[in-house]
């Protein structure tokens, strides 16, 4: 009997392919029922964050590190919720989207302290923070669309 | 020419490690109810992916209790990456 005699079938393969492929889709769907909360919470603070950049310091910083903290306790508690932590820069494609999206925020932040001291209006921190906050929505829903597409395997 | 892994093969733990694969970290229970398997059948499952270095296993104090989780390690991700990469083939060998 030669090794080619003991590898599976193709039907083999594309059962334990199907297999793979359904309990990815189970997962993904547990983890999406809860994805819109996280979403609207993780924009929310993002938005946040941002428009806290129009407060005079030290109030920015600690507002900054306020959302920072409620970003990952947000994270944790998602993750304990549906038993799955992805940090967001894994897989790989998803990543792009997620580096993106940071490169955009750090942008947001900067112009709104830059902004705020140099205007004093009140407008471009609340409205950089609106900006960045359906920025981090849309950006989110998208990494979950790129993070499922990603994660399936071919047939 | 690449073989499938006999570590992984087996139904119930390329289920474990498709799901470890597609995450950073999954919980004990979770993965125990999407591969439908008892805790000890999966407590078997994962010792043995982790004898092999595939599956690192840790332990986190939630709401009074222990909760174990789950990730696959670097060498685990490239031996199920080889896996499936080896069972695309033999689907596509044999039924173009």
């Amino acid at each position: 009997m030669t090794d080619e005699d003991n590898s599976p079938s193709a039907a083999d393969a594309r059962e334990a392919l199907e297999a793979v492929r359904m309990v990815r889709t189970q997962v993904s769907e547990q983890m999406g029922q809860s994805s819109w909360r996280y979403d609207l919470g993780y924009s929310g603070l993002v938005g946040l964050m941002i428009a806290g950049q129009g407060l005079p310091a030290p109030l920015n910083t600690l507002s900054a590190a306020g959302c920072a903290i409620g970003l990952v306790l947000l994270a944790k508690a998602w993750a304990n919720k549906v038993g799955v932590w992805v940090s967001g820069i894994s897989p790989r494609r998803a990543r792009w989207v997620a580096i993106g999206l940071g490169g955009v925020l750090a942008v947001l932040m900067l112009g709104v302290m830059f902004l705020s001291r140099k205007t004093g209006l009140w407008q471009v921190p609340v409205g950089a923070g609106v900006v960045g906050a359906v920025l981090a929505f849309v950006a989110s829903r998208l990494w979950w669309r790129v993070y499922r597409a990603e994660t399936q395997v071919r047939r | 020419m690449r073989a499938l892994d006999p570590v992984i093969h087996p139904p119930g733990r390329l289920r474990i490690c498709a799901i470890l694969s597609a995450a950073d970290q999954a919980e004990f229970a979770m993965v125990r109810d999407s591969v439908g398997v008892s805790d000890s059948v999966l407590s078997k499952h994962v010792k043995l992916l982790e004898d092999a270095g595939y599956v690192a296993v840790s332990k986190a104090a939630q709401g009074g209790r222990q909760r174990t989780w789950l990730s696959l390690t670097a060498a685990g991700r490239k031996a199920f990456a080889g896996h499936i990469a080896e069972l695309q083939r033999l689907a596509g060998l044999v039924s173009p």
